[in-house]
């Protein structure tokens, strides 16, 4: 359950994961458990090819040693041999005693023997070489030596070490290993039993079994068939009873290689039965160091390992990084054009593919700008032209009216009001061209209200009356041009036509810092509330109306196109009070006014 | 990003300085300790064994310069001293671990003489000088190595003091030692271990000053007693039943055998005085046996000289001083410290 | 920046790691505990060198020098069981920079002074355990008493006269014998004399049916002045020399309690090498008389073999 929730995460994240990663992971995982595996598998075949080496290099020196062993001691009962046959047997020795062969036996093998004796069944000394007193008070026949030859008559015997007790030889303590046998003695013809020993040097022995070393810090020992020590390395520690001799049970084992917990740590032991003596050599190698120079190997091992993997590490993070490090970025940059944001900078680099792809994007992406400038411009275009011909949709019905009341006027031969009409007519028309200009000076909008109110009042038989005026700080400001006149429209047309005489629409210019605001008040009918709303909504269908047809709501988008969403018209009215259209605009002085184009020109 | 790349820094910058401080910190340890302690000048003495007195003494007392010379040169001297029993085979053995264990200087007295040269050649090889005394390598061998030397007594030297000590008593004192009269010199000798260059260069020279001074001279008998008391007491006995007061000289190749001489004569009651007894060491109970008049001479190698000369050598060496200028060095190989002679006049008289 | 500087620590340790497994290939030329600076420097201080009754003991301790690795100095005193010496020889190569002392105090003060100046330095006691902070490497110094007394009281069973001399009288482990001794001999009825000094031993050893001796030092001095004054005390004695094998054998010692030097000598300088207190000596004390001493046990503790 829990493996299968870590198996699905460890999915999960690995789905969510950068290419980087993910190559770098993968990767590097392969190959590490593959140098696991073959480092492993080396330092396997070789700790035990060494291994196998060292048990055969421990097994030949144990034969060696023991071939060693069996000529020395071959040799010495060859020596036995040679004494007996040739020197006691064919002498009587009631005529002579051989001393002077016996010596010549000695000194020949000097460096290995410390004395060859003769003695009698009694314990007398017959001969000895090298010649010197028996010891006061020594009864060699009741030593082990003697007793063994006298009771095994056929065989030679070696004894375990022990320090020589029989000749006065100045005080010096000779550890030996003694060599005797039964010797049959003629004295003027008659047998007689009697022993001959030969005393081995302990240091002849000790210099065959010293010498090995064996591999992985094992040493050899040398025991008698019952387990008691001939040789050890340590042999005069455990002497003292310092150190632990035979801490094994050689009797009972057999010749070969055995596995034994020698004081508690795992040994590798050998025993080999050396010949005649029934003594054994025994090997003991700690096993842990029989793989020795394993642990070198081993730490080579481990130290290849962490190097490769490091190796690996390194070089995947860097290669993943130069395959995925463009594609990364060419994932940011698309983002940040998700983003909206304008300028995004798209690098070709990397791989061919990831270039060749990054230049796609980049062209792609141009190209799409363009289309859209393209789309943007048409549409201002075609916005412009339809206001344009709203624009030019006032002068027909208004001209027509105009030059209507004139005909009027003149029909009633009232003169001075034809001629203020028409004048009024003109300068009307010359502001409203204004040279193309779209912005104009505030104080000719207001000229121009203030002519159209002329001619409405005229025509309207001065049924409103009409005040115009602009704060002292509104003087040099500039607007956009013939927005009041479709509201003074709409209020004479909806407020005023319904009054009588005493209609008032006043239009008044102020400012509020960077805020330019003209004010367009009359005391007519008033709005009600549901035209109100749905006065500057473009979802809710104009409702067309008498008069020069602009609506309120173009001058409203219109304003909003050149000063952007903060501007427009705003809308008070209470019914029956009267109606307070505000136009909001900024402030514009002249610099200011320069930057916006003619009607029609190009942005 | 950053957050990230911190999170590598991290662990990366933490093993790397631990590296860094591990190396140093070894390096540390390494001239910590060198600075620490006075120079030690280490000493490798292989011995052919130490049951030999000679050597023993000839030890103990390089020691105990080698200890009271320390404080004088502001050094510590250690001295390894191993005892190859007798076997050239454990004495290599010996000599290849002081040579592993890089010792400053090797003071070897070598167990068989003409094994020299392959000791030598691994002394010369570890750039290791190695001294030898007391017995004496073949000058081929020393001539191997600019670094080989050699402290002791000429062994020839030897022989010829037991000839002039006879040859003086017999110029001197012509009746008391020719006993039977006959103006011929009837000796005996006392032989060492077979093959020893010390028995064969002491038999042949002792007799040789005799018979180059025009002396007749006979020899009796001769044969070995292996250096020991006890085999030499065994074969005066024997050779007293057959010669009996025929003998004039013994000539003994060391002080033990002559020693030994004297058991048996004492043992077998013969009178007084003895036949002339020659031996060589001056061991302590032949000395007192010269002053009692016992023993008519022995000849005294300088043991004291031999470690005092070792000790020079090894300082000298070791401070890389040429070692002319301490030692009297002949053929930039030998330092040669004669035996002397030593009878009841060489002695002062309270005896010891 | 910052990259770089990623960039090269991954450099340093992918080097450092190369370095390693350059390293782990010269494995073994490298591992450096062979080389001379490492090499444990033990001090040995012994009482006195002349009498040559520490001859096995050293050669115990050049076997455990050379199986642990470490180098001996043996110190030779100028004068015989001077414990101003002695300290004045302990507190030099402690300056010198000694990794451990092995010593035979002739007095209990010696290493209790240094204690001390020097607590780092394992300092190994032999013979008598001063304490101070040192390691004793001592043998049951009372037992070997009571076994020697024992021995004694064995020969004399309808009483007699001893003789203790004590040639050390600042050794402590010499007395701690010679006490158990004398309370032992007291206690079988026989009258106890103790002396110190070469004069006293000398005068009243005539009075004395037998003579007890802590330490093998005093035998031949001995032997050789009841030679001369023919005087016979059968001698009792302690230790492990060839004196003592010699006396045995001549007959000129009745009876000795003996251990092994060697291995004496051997747990003192591996006690030295390891720096921490191992306990008491467990080491077999064998009481031998002439008839035994060629019996197989005995021999092996009496005689030294080969190696």
């Amino acid at each position: 359950m829990f493996l299968r929730r870590m198996i699905r995460k460890a999915v999960r994240s690995y789905r969510k994961m950068g290419i980087q990663m993910m190559i770098s992971i993968s990767f590097t995982t392969v190959t590490v458990i593959g140098m696991m595996l073959l480092c492993g598998m080396l330092v396997l075949r070789f700790s035990n090819a060494a291994s196998a080496l060292q048990q055969d290099t421990g097994q030949r020196m144990i034969e060696q040693v023991n071939r060693q062993l069996d000529t020395y001691l071959r040799g010495m009962m060859q020596l036995s041999d040679t004494i007996y046959y040739r020197v006691l047997k064919n002498n009587d020795l009631a005529e002579m005693v051989p001393a002077e062969s016996l010596e010549l036996l000695y000194e020949e093998n000097r460096s290995a023997l410390v004395s060859v004796s003769v003695f009698a069944e009694d314990g007398s000394l017959v001969t000895a070489a090298p010649f010197f007193q028996l010891k006061k008070g020594v009864s060699p026949q009741n030593q082990q030596w003697f007793l063994r030859a006298l009771d095994q008559i056929e065989n030679q015997h070696f004894s375990t070490p022990y320090v020589q007790n029989l000749f006065d030889n100045g005080g010096e303590y000779l550890w030996v290993i003694s060599l005797s046998r039964h010797a049959e003695l003629t004295y003027a013809g008659e047998i007689r039993r009697g022993v001959l020993l030969i005393d081995l040097s302990f240091s002849g022995l000790e210099q065959i079994c010293r010498n090995p070393e064996l591999p992985g810090g094992g040493y050899f020992y040398l025991t008698d068939r019952n387990g008691e020590i001939i040789y050890h390395p340590d042999q005069q520690l455990i002497y003292a009873g310092v150190a632990n001799g035979s801490p094994i049970d050689v009797a009972s084992l057999k010749d070969g290689v055995h596995q034994l917990e020698v004081d508690g740590v795992p040994h590798q032991v050998m025993v080999k039965t050396v010949g005649y003596t029934g003594w054994k050599l025994v090997s003991l190698v700690p096993s842990k160091n029989l793989a020795g120079d394993v642990d070198q190997f081993r730490w080579f091992g481990v130290a290849l390992l962490v190097f490769v993997i490091f190796l690996l590490a390194f070089v995947n993070m860097h290669l993943s990084e130069h395959i995925s490090g463009p594609l990364r970025r060419l994932n940011q940059a698309v983002n940040a054009l998700e983003a909206g944001q304008e300028q995004v900078e798209f690098r070709q680099d990397g791989c061919i593919e990831v270039q060749h792809l990054a230049h796609s994007i980049r062209s792609m992406v141009s190209t799409m700008r363009h289309l859209m400038d393209d789309i943007i411009e048409q549409e201002q275009n075609k916005r412009r032209l339809e206001m344009e011909v709203l624009q030019s949709q006032i002068n027909p019905h208004f001209l027509y009216n105009t030059l209507d009341s004139v005909i009027w006027l003149t029909e009633n031969e009232r003169y001075e009001d034809a001629t203020r009409m028409v004048a009024a007519l003109g300068k009307l028309f010359r502001i409203s061209l204004s040279r193309g200009k779209v912005v104009i000076p505030l104080k000719d909008e207001l000229e121009h209200a203030r002519h159209y109110c002329t001619i409405q009042s005229i025509r309207y038989k001065e049924r409103f009356e009409t005040r115009i005026s602009a704060e002292p700080d509104t003087e040099n400001l500039y607007t956009l041009k013939l927005i009041i006149q479709p509201i003074l429209e709409n209020a004479i047309y909806h407020g005023m036509a319904a009054m009588d005489e005493d209609g008032c629409i006043s239009v008044h210019a102020w400012r509020d810092e960077q805020n330019l605001y003209i004010d367009v008040r009359d005391n007519g009918l008033g709005i009600p509330k549901e035209t109100l709303d749905s006065l500057l909504d473009d979802s809710k269908p104009m409702k067309k109306s008498k008069g020069s047809g602009i609506g309120v709501r173009n001058i409203h988008h219109r304003i909003q196109l050149v000063f952007g969403p903060a501007y427009g018209l705003q809308f008070f009215s209470e019914p029956d009070e009267g109606t307070l259209v505000r136009i909001h605009l900024p402030v514009l002085d002249e610099q200011a006014a320069e930057r916006y184009p003619r009607e029609g020109g190009q942005r | 990003m950053k957050q990230k790349i911190r999170k590598y820094c991290f662990p990366l910058g933490i093993s790397a300085a631990a590296l860094v401080l591990l190396l140093v910190a070894v390096f540390a340890v390494f001239l910590f300790k060198k600075e620490q302690q006075p120079p030690t000048l280490r000493v490798g003495v292989a011995v052919y064994s130490q049951e030999d007195t000679f050597i023993h003494s000839l030890v103990q007392d390089f020691e105990q310069m080698a200890h009271q010379r320390e404080s004088e040169e502001g050094i510590r001297i250690n001295l390894n001293i191993v005892d190859a029993k007798s076997s050239q085979l454990i004495q290599n053995e010996q000599i290849e671990q002081l040579i592993s264990l890089d010792y400053d200087v090797l003071c070897v007295n070598i167990v068989d003489r003409t094994a020299a040269a392959s000791l030598i050649d691994w002394a010369s090889e570890a750039g290791i000088p190695v001294v030898f005394f007391n017995r004496q390598p073949v000058r081929e061998d020393l001539l191997r190595w600019e670094n080989a030397y050699y402290v002791g007594a000429p062994a020839e030297q030897s022989g010829i003091l037991q000839g002039q000590i006879a040859l003086e008593l017999w110029q001197n004192e012509r009746e008391q030692v020719d006993r039977n009269g006959d103006g011929i010199l009837q000796y005996v000798i006392l032989e060492g271990e077979p093959g020893h260059q010390d028995t064969l260069i002491r038999t042949e020279k002792c007799v040789q000053v005799l018979t180059d001074a025009g002396i007749r001279a006979e020899k009796l008998v001769s044969d070995s007693a292996n250096w020991s008391r006890e085999q030499a007491a065994v074969k005066t006995t024997q050779w007293w039943a057959d010669y009996g007061a025929e003998i004039e000289v013994v000539f003994a190749n060391n002080d033990d055998m002559a020693l030994g001489v004297l058991d048996a004569l004492s043992e077998l009651g013969a009178e007084e005085p003895y036949p002339i007894i020659i031996g060589v060491d001056a061991t302590r109970e032949a000395l007192e046996a010269v002053q009692s008049g016992k023993m008519s001479g022995t000849v005294l190698n300088d043991g004291t000289g031999i470690a005092q000369a070792l000790l020079e050598l090894s300082l000298s060496l070791y401070q890389g001083e040429n070692p002319a200028g301490r030692v009297d060095l002949e053929d930039g190989h030998y330092i040669w410290l004669p035996y002397r002679q030593v009878t009841q006049k060489e002695l002062p008289g309270d005896g010891s | 920046m910052k990259r770089r500087h990623k960039n090269f620590i991954q450099l340093a340790i992918l080097a450092a790691l190369s370095l390693l497994v350059i390293l782990s290939v010269f494995f073994r030329e490298i591992s450096w505990p062979e080389t001379r600076e490492d090499r444990v420097e033990i001090s040995v201080l012994f009482r006195e060198w002349e009498s040559g009754i520490w001859t096995e003991v050293r050669r115990g301790m050049e076997k455990a020098a050379a199986d642990c690795g470490a180098e001996l100095r043996f110190l030779t005193p100028q004068e015989a069981n001077s414990a101003a010496e002695q300290q004045l020889l302990i507190e030099q190569e402690l300056q010198n920079g000694a990794d451990g002392l092995v010593v035979v105090p002739a007095s209990p003060e010696v290493l209790e002074n240094t204690a001390q100046i020097h607590r780092g330095v394992p300092r190994v006691a032999m013979e008598s355990a001063p304490g101070g902070g040192s390691f004793p490497v001592v043998p049951d110094n009372p037992g070997i008493g009571k076994m020697l007394a024992e021995a004694a009281a064995e020969d004399f069973p309808g009483g007699g006269t001893a003789l203790l001399v004590n040639p050390v009288p600042g050794s402590g482990g010499l007395w701690e014998r010679l006490d158990a001794a004398g309370a032992t001999l007291r206690e079988r009825g026989i009258s106890v004399l103790v002396c110190e000094g070469e004069q006293e031993w000398k005068e009243r050893i005539g009075q004395a049916d037998f003579c007890l001796l802590p330490d093998p030092a005093l035998l031949q001095p001995m032997l050789d002045f009841c030679e001369e004054h023919q005087i016979q005390v059968p001698l009792y004695t302690v230790g492990y020399s060839k004196d003592v094998a010699d006396g045995l054998e001549n007959g000129q010692i009745a009876a000795a309690v003996v251990w092994s030097g060697y291995g004496e000598g051997y747990q003192a300088v591996r006690q030295a090498v390891l720096g921490k207190d191992a306990g008491p000596l467990e080491i077999p004390v064998i009481l031998v008389r002439k008839e035994e001493m060629y019996e197989a046990e005995n021999q092996k503790i009496l005689f030294p073999i080969g190696n």
